[in-house]
């Protein structure tokens, strides 16, 4: 007791000193955290598991993008839980129709977290972006599009998949809602292969064909244009 | 009823409708900053969050039955964010507008009431508070800081009376419903330690305890709303908003850039870090009253801090007509006029004042008072007032912490009554 009551008696006569010194720690500490090495974090977040490549043509030019899928592989399991699948990566390619425009006048943005990763196009009064989530048992790509002024644009996204060869198109949701209730947005899209699952074991490219086009933008906000989900089939019967 | 700042009003309505999910707001939060950090070009890219919901916790846990009947009556619809650096102008029903509001009324309530106590039943007080024009415009119209003023008084109230528990419980829910409040908890501690008590040990455990039990589930958002909150560029009533000067006189943006978002937020820290210190350490042996304490911290947060937004100043009005209740003088009367009617006329040019009407008027109508679409004449004229403003508030802040420091300490009450008798 005699201890805690000389302590405290310490305490209180020293209070302002104390304070005095803990700031100081903590502009010491603050100060750290400008030292790369040795708090400082860097902020960029990891993009190396994203490859990005681009080609150009005479009339358009593609961005490939592929992931390795890491620790966050989705898997197929069984009904035993014995893992049937897991999915490595997958590879995503969007291709701009570009014959009125330069290439090198584009510039492009990437941001991956630890699931997701946005891709950001733009030149001069357009940006598209497309954002991938990996979900646990399936992908969904989504595709927006902001533009500073009246734009119009036509776009053809294609998507290939040969590697991945279990994966599936399970569902194409194209905004054609919103087109109707606004009608000077018109979206078309159309799939240019068949649902055909032995297709698929063949390891032959999958494409789909997106064509937007965007008249009389007057809102300055993202045009949601579509939103792909890409699910993994499970193992046919004569593999199993 | 329907009158707002456009930009807030997109994050309440973002908030009613992700509650309305089920969804946690932090995990839009986390979804709108990863569009932005990819977005090109835009005013707001080097920040580190997109802004929206970048507050703690205690407002979406508030809300979160009010949204849950707000969804009775409008089921929740896609949201559609605005670009970054790009004005939203949300329409709403009244309904929302009434339920998002409704505890921001209770709070002001609340706070008429703790000041009708804690003045021994001065009605003047009471009105002074109710009817202060800037308390009016952030309530009605902006901001939820009187939850947090109300959390912060409630405290200071419950400590007077000796109920420390749930001081610090008032207290730490001020914190979780926006961050300033923290910057009391030091004061309550040195309070302790003036007395020769080691019950400060207990009250910042009570409080660390309760804000970590509500913070723990939603860490990953609130660390991102902190981190933006920490980066952000100044703004508001701060010196350190000198940018637009520079940028007036056509220093090139990557400059600006490195300045607004990299350089000054680690000067605010800094300052921010001293200053408090300094005023921790000159107050934790002062004798007086701890609603002066209060009050003479919440002056030096708002010279220090490098984000003053009109709403913040709402906390000062509490707590400075307890100072002017206790011992008015014509100094202190006029500081207080000044240090509200300054930030009412920053926001009157700088929102402007009209672009609060925007539920009665076309949104096509207040573009043209957005700042890029007014005359170079116009915007020139603009930043002089509130250049002029700024500077005005920062030296009315200063001149008021040497009144209060230089100031008798008040003669408590009932000290005074004995004499009387």
């Amino acid at each position: 007791m005699k201890t805690r009551n000389a302590l405290m008696r310490w305490l209180a006569k020293r209070i302002d000193k104390i304070i005095v010194v803990a700031g100081y720690c903590v502009l010491f500490l603050l100060l750290l955290t400008l030292v790369p090495g040795i708090l400082y974090q860097e902020r960029l977040v990891e993009v190396g598991i994203w490859q990005e490549t681009r080609e150009i043509k005479n009339d358009h030019f593609i961005v490939r993008y592929a992931m390795n899928s890491g620790d966050n592989k989705p898997t197929i399991l069984s009904p035993s839980e014995e893992e049937l699948l897991a999915v490595d990566g997958w590879e995503s390619t969007i291709t701009v129709d570009n014959s009125a425009r330069s290439f090198w006048d584009h510039t492009f943005r990437s941001y991956a977290t630890e699931d997701s990763v946005r891709h950001n196009m733009g030149w001069e009064n357009y940006q598209l972006m497309q954002t991938s989530t990996l979900c646990d048992n399936y992908v969904t790509i989504g595709y927006k599009f902001y533009s500073h002024e009246n734009t119009r644009l036509t776009l053809n996204l294609k998507h290939r998949y040969e590697n991945y060869s279990l994966l599936i198109w399970d569902n194409v949701a194209v905004n054609q809602q919103g087109a109707a209730a606004q009608p000077k947005y018109r979206v078309e899209a159309g799939l240019s292969f068949s649902e055909n699952v032995q297709h698929v074991w063949d390891n032959a490219p999958y494409w789909v064909n997106l064509t937007c086009s965007l008249d009389n933008i007057e809102e300055n906000r993202w045009y949601q244009i579509a939103q792909l989900t890409v699910s993994y089939s499970t193992l046919p019967q004569w593999m199993s | 009823m329907n009158l707002n700042h456009p930009l807030d009003l997109q994050t309440w309505q973002g908030l009613y409708v992700d509650l309305g999910n089920n969804r946690s707001p932090y995990d839009t939060l986390e979804n709108l900053t990863a569009d932005a950090r990819a977005t090109l070009g835009a005013g707001w890219s080097g920040t580190d969050a997109y802004m929206y919901y970048t507050y703690p916790p205690m407002l979406m846990m508030i809300h979160y039955p009010f949204a849950k009947l707000y969804a009775l009556f409008y089921p929740p619809v896609p949201l559609n964010f605005s670009p970054v650096g790009v004005d939203p102008y949300p329409q709403v029903p009244l309904l929302l507008n009434f339920l998002f509001k409704l505890p921001i009324f209770l709070a002001d309530i609340g706070i008429a009431l703790l000041l009708y106590k804690m003045t021994k039943r001065s009605e003047k007080t009471v009105v002074a508070f109710l009817f202060n024009p800037l308390v009016i415009l952030v309530s009605a119209c902006w901001m939820f800081d009187s939850i947090a003023a109300f959390f912060l008084l409630l405290a200071t109230y419950l400590f007077e009376r000796k109920r420390y528990d749930l001081s610090a419980v008032s207290l730490a829910f001020g914190f979780l419903t926006k961050i300033f409040p923290i910057f009391a908890l030091p004061i309550f501690c040195t309070e302790f330690i003036r007395q020769r008590s080691w019950k400060f040990v207990r009250y910042a455990f009570i409080f660390g305890l309760v804000s970590a039990l509500v913070i723990a589930p939603f860490w990953s958002g609130v660390k991102l709303s902190f981190e933006y909150q920490a980066a952000r560029e100044p703004s508001g009533l701060t010196p350190l908003n000198f940018t637009v000067v520079l940028q007036e006189a056509g220093v090139s943006q990557s400059t600006l850039d490195e300045l607004k978002f990299a350089i000054l937020p680690v000067i605010g820290t800094f300052l921010l870090v001293m200053g408090m210190s300094a005023i921790y350490a000159y107050l934790s042996k002062k004798e007086m009253s701890l609603r002066r304490k209060i009050l003479i911290t919440l002056v030096v947060y708002f010279m220090v801090s490098k984000n003053v937004h009109e709403p913040h100043i709402l906390t000062l009005i509490p707590f400075f007509l307890l100072e002017l209740h206790e011992s008015s003088t014509l100094d202190k009367r006029i500081h207080y006029h000044v240090i509200w009617i300054l930030p009412f006329i920053y926001a009157a040019v700088g929102v402007p004042l009209i672009r609060f009407l925007y539920g009665y008027i076309d949104p096509n109508v207040l573009r043209l008072f957005e700042s890029q679409a007014l005359p170079s004449g116009i915007v020139l004229a603009q930043g002089i007032v509130l250049g002029a403003v700024v500077i005005m508030f920062y030296a009315a802040l200063s001149s008021l912490l040497i009144t209060l420091i230089r100031g008798k300490p008040p003669v408590p009450i009932e000290a005074l009554k004995r004499l009387r008798k």
